[in-house]
């Protein structure tokens, strides 16, 4: 009776968590001016790494199914249908038919056979490869008809159809000669002719200026339609404009030469705010999947001065006192200016499918705190330094990314903190190299603030952070077997949970690693921070997730919205550079 | 020569006395935070009569919106009390410079961190004069292949690019080692690294001043060299040394201005000019919060104090 109860309190938060308003039809034609920190290195998606490449190609391309970033949920993309078989480790997957590539090619399963074989052929090394390996074997795909496609799976994988999103169907007719000749990693440069490029995505290449902007043109064969089966998308050019830094990209939205920019620093998203403009839309999307958290070195291999520190580090009690002690509220008031949520444990409440209700939140306090301390052994001089048992001072240093001026400030609060205990803590800012070479290599680091999450909301992309055996398992990476019974536990449940098919039972046993996490505190979360975003209130379905890209996510469904009743008019400040 | 005492002279000594006793004059300890009031403005001291000095309490539109005055809640200004030279209320913190982003008194951690970023450069520029001196005397006295040796030297660690060797030297620094400590031990590298333009210089006064005639006369009547350079090249050092220590005591007080804007100086919770800077990369944060800049005022006054002196220094030799 309980466990039907459960499933039904899940089904209605997961059906709350997916409902979404549909887009209103739009109007076509007009320039979408996009931000860009950086211009993108690449527009192939084989080896596409950084942001902004990645921004751009999604635009260009599309998956087989593809997770709306509002809901959180998969849907259908090139796919229009799938079916999976009982036992969990093969997928039927029905293409649309009538569909053309940018350059109208018609697309079909060679197309989808093509692009799993190179994705998951080891000479190409892309780096989407380790995503479509489950159970130490790529996935395989083989044609049953000329729009039907069978993927199978070495092992049953929960939420398997998660996989495909974001692997872009690439045009076999262009690159197969490429792959042959093995020169697939030297295509689609932003040097490339469009001539050179077809894709599924809503928009096509049109051209590149270095260092400026990249400029995109609608598909006119892409394969999405509105309400009023109007062929998608409305925006006849994107322009992404490459900035340098965000106060470039504030400053250019608030003269007028941008319609969008992405995710915001708070500080960013406050000083637009206080200009109060009214053409401006600023949207808090809530919180993101993305958490800061403080760990301290468990690693068995830590050098000597840091080994004799992990006597401390290494008794739960002393973390759960630092974690008492930490003041989330403040850090999330003073570093983000309130937009942004404390943590208790490490799932985001916007992830709003596998975040566990029911983690204690206990408030900051310094006297319980001090108190637990008490209990272990720990003891304070006159001075009011914290000694331990052999009364030593309690003494270690927080590594934090330089580079990174919100996170640096949390680590600034987190340390005046644990001074409030009487640890003798600083705060050492590293260049961002400098500090994944002592997390991943020398392991010559005391405690480190960092933050994780971003990606996709289900719990098996972390599998690298909380198996014992993973290589992001920080404070103690790549065990051989694991270091402590409960991360024995952890790797269990997370094995378990990554094989289950029955969303309850997954929900259960990823709600225990939770738990497990809160109680055993290897990471102290702290703040997760919100998704900000802005747009000018002439573009219209502007609807920004939490998951990436936050605001580009729907491009396709985005449009001019003009109050002069020229529907779909370039205004004068939307003129495209370089264009006349 | 002789340094009149001006009031840029004055100034100086106002600054040195205000480091020496920053603790008693700042109204807080530079690290003591008041979470509550981040960003504060500069707060307006009214006058009683009488009664004193008294502020207003802080009415918040909240978060990084900015404070207003509430006079419906006053506290008087109290002074010289707990060793201290003015003594706020502890129900409402009184900020005259305004507070920083974690509410942190702009006044009291200017007093402090002056004291820092001073002594910082006026300990490096000593040490630069001490090693330029040794080995400027050394050389010019000794002259010959040790001359030309030190030189070579000195032309050799001009070349070094200084900020990636520092850069190195911190990298090299174990995490542990007290922000204090690495940064004067990374100042003492950079005095090391910035002796040579000082003893070329130093090498240049003895070469010339052993040549003079009033110095051959002496030798020639058996003055000893021990009594050559005490009488007659100590007296010109002398002046060489204090116009480079004018010289190079606002480069070194910049110096710790750089490192700590790039990451090298001192970290939390120490406080310095520098660091207090350092906050200013982000934009955003000096347009609405342009006490934040506080810093440059006393670092300017610094160092066009000590080109002034330099400068009549020159005059009036």
């Amino acid at each position: 009776m309980t466990g039907r109860l459960v499933t039904v309190l899940l089904f209605c938060i997961f059906r709350t968590a997916a409902f979404q308003a549909p887009f209103e039809p739009g109007v076509p034609g007009g320039t979408l001016r996009v931000a860009q920190k950086a211009e993108p290195k690449t527009l192939n998606p084989l080896v596409a790494i950084d942001a902004p490449s990645r921004e751009v190609i999604r635009l260009l391309h599309a998956d087989l199914i593809t997770i709306n970033r509002y809901t959180q949920r998969t849907e259908p993309a090139l796919a229009e249908s799938w079916k999976a078989a009982k036992d969990g480790r093969s997928f039927t997957l029905a293409l649309r038919k009538g569909v053309h590539f940018s350059d109208g090619h018609p697309f079909d399963a060679d197309d989808v056979i093509f692009t799993f074989q190179v994705y998951t052929d080891k000479a190409v090394a892309a780096p989407q490869r380790d995503l479509l390996m489950v159970g130490e074997e790529p996935v395989r795909v083989r044609k049953t008809g000329s729009h039907t496609v069978v993927v199978t799976l070495s092992q049953p994988y929960a939420a398997a159809e998660r996989i495909f999103d974001g692997i872009a169907i690439l045009p076999r007719h262009l690159l197969e000669a490429d792959y042959r000749a093995g020169r697939l990693a030297k295509i689609w440069t932003v040097a490339s002719t469009p001539q050179s490029m077809a894709g599924l995505g809503p928009f096509r290449f049109r051209e590149h200026k270095a260092g400026e902007w990249i400029r995109l043109d609608r598909n006119p064969y892409y394969w999405k339609s509105d309400a009023n089966r109007r062929r998608l998308p409305y925006f006849d050019e994107v322009v992404l404009r490459a900035t340098g830094t965000e106060e470039n990209q504030v400053i250019r939205f608030l003269a007028g030469e941008l319609d969008v920019l992405g995710r915001l620093a708070a500080r960013s998203y406050a000083a637009i705010e206080q200009k109060a403009l009214p053409d401006v839309q600023l949207v808090d999307a809530g919180s993101s999947l993305e958490y800061n958290v403080a760990f301290f070195n468990l690693n068995t291999s830590a050098p000597a001065h840091v080994a004799s520190k992990q006597t401390w580090f290494g008794d739960k009690r002393f973390r759960q006192a630092l974690s008492l002690a930490a003041d989330r509220e403040g850090m999330a008031r003073l570093v983000y200016g309130g937009r942004a949520t404390p943590l208790w444990g490490h799932v985001p409440p916007g992830n709003r499918i596998w975040a566990a209700q029911d983690i204690a939140k206990p408030p900051r306090s310094i006297p319980a705190a001090k108190q637990i301390l008490t209990q272990v052994g720990f003891q304070w001089d006159s001075a009011g330094r914290l000694l331990d048992r052999a009364g030593t001072p309690v003494r270690f240093t927080i590594v934090v990314s330089s580079s990174n001026s919100e996170r640096s400030r949390l680590a600034t609060i987190l340390a005046s903190d644990w001074r409030e205990l009487g640890i003798d803590v600083q705060v050492v800012p590293l260049e961002f190299r400098a500090l994944l070479d002592r997390l991943m290599n020398s392991k010559d680091y005391d405690a480190c603030l960092l933050g994780f999450g971003g990606g996709d909301a289900d719990p098996n992309p972390e599998m690298n952070i909380w198996l014992s055996s993973g290589s992001m398992h920080f404070w103690n990476p790549q065990q051989k077997s694991p270091a402590t019974p409960w991360e024995a536990r952890l790797d269990e449940l997370m094995r378990r949970q990554m094989t289950t098919t029955d969303f309850a039972a997954r929900h259960a046993l990823f709600r225990e690693v939770q738990q497990i996490v809160a109680g055993e505190r290897p990471v102290i979360s702290l703040v997760s921070p919100n998704v900000l975003v802005a747009a000018r209130r002439s573009v219209g379905n502007f609807r920004p997730a939490i998951l990436d890209s936050y605001a580009l996510w729907n491009a396709e469904y985005l449009y001019r919205v003009t109050s002069t009743g020229g529907l779909g008019q370039i205004t004068k400040s939307a003129q495209v550079p370089g264009k006349r | 020569m002789r340094v009149r005492v001006g009031p840029v002279q004055l100034l100086l000594c106002a600054i040195a006395i205000y480091s020496v006793f920053a603790g008693r004059l700042a109204p807080y300890p530079a690290i003591r935070e008041h979470r509550e009031f981040p960003f504060t403005p500069p707060m307006r001291l009214h006058w009683a009569g009488f009664a004193g000095v008294y502020y207003c309490g802080l009415q918040s539109a909240g978060a990084w919106r900015g404070f207003s005055e509430d006079c419906t809640r006053k506290w008087q200004l109290r002074f010289f009390e707990e060793g201290r030279l003015v003594q706020p209320a502890k129900e409402g913190p009184f900020f005259l410079l305004g507070s920083d982003e974690l509410g942190r008194d702009q006044l009291s951690r200017l007093l402090e961190g002056g004291r820092v970023t001073l002594s910082a450069g006026v300990a490096a520029s000593l040490l630069t004069i001490l090693i330029g001196l040794a080995i400027g005397i050394v050389s010019g006295y000794r002259g010959g292949r040790l001359d030309d040796l030190l030189m070579a030297l000195a032309s050799l660690f001009l070349t070094c690019p200084w900020i990636y060797l520092l850069l190195g030297i911190r990298a090299l620094l174990p995490l542990s080692l007290p922000s204090e400590q690495s940064y004067l031990l990374v100042l003492v590298v950079a005095a090391s690294v910035g002796w040579p333009r000082t003893a070329r210089l130093i090498r240049g006064v003895v070469r010339s001043a052993r040549e003079r005639e009033y110095v051959t006369v002496a030798r020639s009547l058996g003055a000893s060299e021990w009594r050559i350079f005490r009488v007659h090249l100590m007296p010109e050092l002398r002046h060489v040394a204090t116009a480079q220590f004018a010289v190079l005591a606002p480069q070194f007080v910049l110096a710790e201005v750089t490192l700590s804007f790039v990451g090298l100086g001192i970290g939390e919770p120490g406080v310095s000019w520098g660091t207090m800077l350092a906050g200013l990369r982000d934009v955003s944060i000096l347009l609405p919060y342009a006490w934040m800049a506080l810093p440059c005022i006393p670092i300017a006054a610094v160092f066009f104090a000590f080109q002034w002196v330099s400068r009549r220094m020159q005059y009036t030799e």
